[in-house]
């Protein structure tokens, strides 16, 4: 089973998004769980002081190795205390949070014929940076709540839009692997 | 902790900066809250961009040197088209980021000359979780795993205890290994 | 080797699944046993806590040929009541029943199926499952994750505040039952900490009437397995967060947490001494409140549709859940009792494995199972939404009696090919 053979043939799509070729990879997936292995990786190269470029480019899905369409490069710095060469790395996961959870609007809506005019968000969080300044060892390091208001447009009722924000909230990636417990093993590579 | 001969190694971290504010903020706990926001806009299918430009934190508002956008999309097997990186790469960015500059500032305060440091970051999706295919599966990453490449004037096992104390200062290494309270509303 | 008795069904059973079928099928002149591991309606005896009341009210209690003639139709029995009642119902139907009976194996084989039991075997041409929904609690894994020093209750186990040993008390699971136990611990005086994930929250009473007369006048009560988009996902719903009381009372996340119980996220992992709860918490009462307000909304559509409106009270709308934040972590070493109101997952040792799907569940269409003449009653929406009620039995086994019917007619038909 390789990508090749998942149809690429979009009878309609919605919000941009080709439902028919979706549900197909779905389909493919629900009858074939290997298929379903993802494996995301990125590569970060140190630039100077705080500041650090991370790329992806590679990832592994649907049985065989894939390169994105290009090389995505981000860069990532401390305002205060770096050089400003980008946004900081907190940032980049309020980012993905964000990211992650309008992608499933979108692709709810479609999924239910709903035509989505405007969706835009405001991801805000709070962080006492005396965690990570090891000043107190009692407040955490990172965010103590993450809060995300979401602006939605579409041609549904307002019931429908509220569930249509829960329940990609509910199913998005990133929310999971912010609010549950995730798994992180840091080690020195063998030389 | 003591400060370390610090004018003979230069990792481009301002310790006496860090310093000054760790013993700024100690007194005063307000100036220690910060509140980082980012402004998301979808643009079609599964891509949209997200700013940021301005953040709150040592009593003020503050603003970046400028604007950052950021897209992101996902690949054509979930029938998108492509246009930045998937939001679950940016979170394994967002972590070698805070990670790295981590071990630059640790290393800078321990006198360790760094040359370079690279990692390869990655995580395991099983998608049948996102896809609704099996209630079973989670819906993030079941794993994620660092690898760091470091060449420095140090021995192996200072540098993995660099290494190992970069994890204890970083705030997306927090965010993600323990559970962290989201609330999503309507504006 | 004893010589099997012989019989044309085998009821396993002798709850008010049990009961029902069996009316079913003396009432159609069917042979058959119905055979109990302890005496009739054992579960209601010995596997209910001492205050648990019925979450529905006893007009909805009604078996074939049978139903609430009490003087409180819109009360709810409690375990002993319904024992009671069941006992009543099996000596009017005079139900063949044999108690004290452990089924230890089916095996099926040209259109026979034999049943051992302790007490030796049976032959039948078909076998009714009626063991019930809530034979086995589902305690999850993370359970062994716990400190030795913890000890671990499930509802079937749970009696009253007194069994309860020191320290505080981790109730995991905000469904009927887990709300219902950590709100009588706490009242009682515990340090409760209620671990919520999904959950259904609904008011005992809307605009006068309890919130079952409702869904029994609306049709949702009698939804068809069949008519739902994703039965999967409505089969694995949590117990409605109701509790029956002569007070009527609300029962939910704002109210326990007014009586002192602690709320929390899903419980998602351990870590040292720190148990860990999930920061989806807002996301899990929203997606309640949602779910809530569009059945109040249909039911509103109900009343004017039908010209209710002027005999029922105003539309009060119960308050969204209070969100404060939630709690992240709990230190184990202050928990001495965790309660795992965590559902069931019924098992079937006695049956052929490859009957169960790779998740232990077993294979079945509406109750009929894949291997001709073996049936399953009283699973949750298993042919209708209130399949594991009192009140959904009834109809579910008057549908398979038909079934079977038609599976002995065959069956005589093939004998005589």
């Amino acid at each position: 089973m390789t990508i090749q053979e998942i149809p690429t043939v979009d009878i309609d799509e919605t919000n941009g998004v080709p439902t028919a070729k979706l549900f197909g990879t779905i389909a493919k997936m629900r009858d074939h769980g290997e298929l379903a292995a993802f494996r995301f990786s990125a590569k970060n190269e140190w630039i100077e002081g705080t500041a650090s470029a991370s790329t992806v480019h590679e990832w592994f899905g649907a049985g065989a190795e894939h390169l994105h369409v290009e090389e995505f490069r981000l860069t990532a710095d401390h305002p205060t205390l770096g050089h400003g060469h980008g946004p900081t790395p907190q940032e980049h996961v309020l980012h993905a949070l964000a990211a992650c959870i309008t992608a499933g609007i979108a692709t709810g809506a479609a999924a239910r014929g709903i035509e989505l005019t405007k969706v835009s968000s405001v991801v805000s969080a709070d962080i006492d940076v005396r965690g990570v300044l090891g000043i107190d060892a009692d407040i955490r390091k990172g965010f103590s709540e993450v809060r995300v208001d979401f602006d939605v447009q579409a041609d549904a009722e307002p019931d429908v839009i509220d569930a249509l924000i829960a329940s990609a909230t509910k199913y998005s990636a990133v929310f999971d692997m912010l609010t549950s417990p995730t798994v992180v093993e840091v080690r020195r590579a063998a030389v | 902790m003591t400060i370390t001969e610090s004018n003979t190694i230069d990792n481009g971290v301002n310790v006496e900066a860090l310093l000054g504010a760790r013993e700024m903020l100690s007194g005063a706990p307000a100036a220690a809250q910060f509140t980082f926001s980012a402004t998301n806009e979808w643009v079609n299918g599964t891509h949209s961009r997200s700013t940021v430009h301005e953040f709150f934190g040592l009593g003020d508002q503050q603003t970046h040197r400028r604007p950052y956008s950021v897209d992101t999309d996902h690949p054509g097997i979930f029938a998108s088209e492509d246009n930045g990186p998937t939001p679950p790469e940016m979170v394994l960015m967002g972590l070698a980021g805070c990670l790295t500059a981590g071990v630059a500032s640790v290393a800078q305060n321990r006198g360790i000359q760094l040359r370079s440091v690279k990692s390869t970051v990655e995580g395991r999706l099983d998608v049948a979780g996102i896809l609704g295919i099996d209630p079973e599966v989670r819906n993030g990453f079941g794993g994620i795993r660092v690898r760091f490449e470091i060449d420095a004037d140090a021995t192996r096992e200072e540098i993995e205890a660099v290494v190992a104390q970069s994890q204890k200062r970083s705030a997306v290494f927090d965010v993600v290994a323990n559970p962290t309270a989201i609330v999503v509303d309507v504006a | 080797m004893n010589h099997p008795r012989t019989t044309d069904v085998v009821v396993i059973g002798g709850g008010q699944a049990g009961l029902a079928m069996s009316q079913c099928l003396t009432s159609r002149s069917i042979d058959h046993v119905v055979l109990e591991r302890g005496e009739s309606a054992n579960s209601w005896r010995t596997e209910r806590w001492d205050s648990l009341r019925l979450l529905t009210p006893n007009w909805l209690a009604r078996l074939p040929g049978w139903s609430y003639q009490g003087v409180d139709p819109d009360g709810y029995m409690s375990a002993a009541d319904v024992v009671e009642y069941l006992d009543a119902y099996r000596r009017s139907i005079g139900a063949p029943m044999y108690t004290g009976i452990e089924v230890t194996r089916i095996t099926s084989r040209g259109g026979r199926h034999t049943v051992d039991t302790s007490d030796g075997p049976w032959s039948a041409r078909a076998v009714v499952m009626a063991t019930g929904a809530c034979s086995n609690p589902h305690v999850p894994s993370i359970a062994a994750e716990m400190p030795a020093h913890v000890e671990h209750v499930t509802p079937i186990g749970y009696r009253n505040p007194a069994g309860i040993g020191d320290g505080g008390v981790l109730v995991v699971g905000a469904s009927a039952s887990g709300l219902q136990i950590a709100d009588e611990l706490s009242r009682a005086g515990s340090d409760v900490t209620l671990a919520v994930g999904d959950h259904v929250r609904l008011p005992r009473t809307y605009r006068g009437m309890d919130i079952h007369w409702w869904m029994d006048a609306i049709g949702q009560l009698d939804e068809r397995y069949d008519e739902v988009d994703d039965i999967d996902r409505a089969r694995r719903l949590p117990s409605l967060q109701l509790v029956g009381s002569s007070e009527r009372r609300d029962l939910d996340l704002s109210t326990v947490a007014a009586n002192g119980v602690s709320l929390a996220g899903r419980l998602v992992g351990r870590s040292g001494h720190r148990a860990q709860f999930s920061g989806s918490f807002a996301n899990m009462c929203t997606s309640a409140d949602l779910k809530q307000r569009r059945l109040l909304d249909r039911l509103d559509e109900y009343a004017a549709e039908h010209g209710l409106d002027a005999e029922l009270s105003e539309a009060t709308r119960p308050a969204p859940t209070v969100t404060v934040p939630p709690l992240l972590e709990a230190d184990l070493r202050s928990i001495g009792t965790i309660v795992w109101a965590t559902g069931f997952r019924p098992t079937y040792p006695w049956l052929d494995p490859q009957l169960l799907d790779r998740k232990g569940r077993l294979v079945h269409d509406g109750g009929v199972l894949p291997v001709p003449g073996l049936y399953v009653l009283g699973l949750p929406f298993m042919r209708r939404r209130k399949s594991s009620f009192l009140d959904g039995v009834g109809p579910d086994a008057q549908d398979l009696a038909e079934h079977l019917v038609g599976h002995l007619a065959c069956d005589v038909a093939r004998a005589h090919t």
